[in-house]
């Protein structure tokens, strides 16, 4: 029981990650104040050339 | 009441097994003064990378981490300064990455957290930026 325990595998919180990745890029680019244009798409085309 | 009994040591006993962000999907802790300091000096760090990026001379990888892309967009005479900058830019990142899943309670999640980063980093980054696509090509965003 008590080894059943010590080797549960615990998920890893792929949003929550996200969230907290998201907060802390706020921050160290400084993109709340709209000092930088919001640039969200991530499935942006990669051939569009500006 | 002897089940009941049974139940609580249970609970209780999982309780101390999962640490609390591992109990539905909570927020992750990111606000410990390890983080917080690692997160200042990244912002400051920032407002030289910035142009770097812009003129392409530094691009974002797949990893979570930045990188040299175009030395040439570089002065002969800064390049050795942006490679700094650049060394001292990816330390934080991979100490970062380190601290959030510490924090956490679960070291073992850093490539994880490393690999969430790498995505967000290069779909919030600005137009025009360069990050490294799933082959490992440069691509201007």
């Amino acid at each position: 029981m008590l080894a059943g325990c010590v080797t549960i595998n615990i998920y890893f919180p792929a949003a929550a990650a996200e969230k907290a990745a998201d907060r802390i890029i706020d921050e160290v680019w400084q993109l709340k104040d709209g000092a930088a244009p919001k640039a969200e798409q991530p499935g942006t085309a990669p051939g569009e050339k500006k | 009441m002897r089940t009941a009994t049974f139940m609580i040591a249970v609970l209780a006993m999982l309780a101390i097994v999962l640490p609390a962000p591992a109990l539905g999907q909570a927020n992750l802790d990111i606000n410990t003064p390890a983080i917080n300091s690692l997160q200042r000096s990244m912002q400051q760090r920032h407002t030289q990378l910035a142009p770097l990026y812009a003129s392409g001379a530094v691009g974002l990888t797949r990893d979570g981490n930045v990188a040299l892309r175009d030395a040439r967009a570089v002065p002969l005479a800064q390049r050795q300064q942006v490679n700094a900058l650049i060394a001292s830019e990816n330390q934080d990142r991979a100490a970062l990455y380190r601290e959030i899943s510490r924090a956490n309670g679960h070291p073992e999640w850093e490539a994880d957290i490393r690999a969430t980063f790498g995505q967000r980093w290069i779909s919030r980054a600005q137009r025009g930026w360069y990050y490294q696509n799933a082959s490992g090509a440069w691509v201007r965003k």
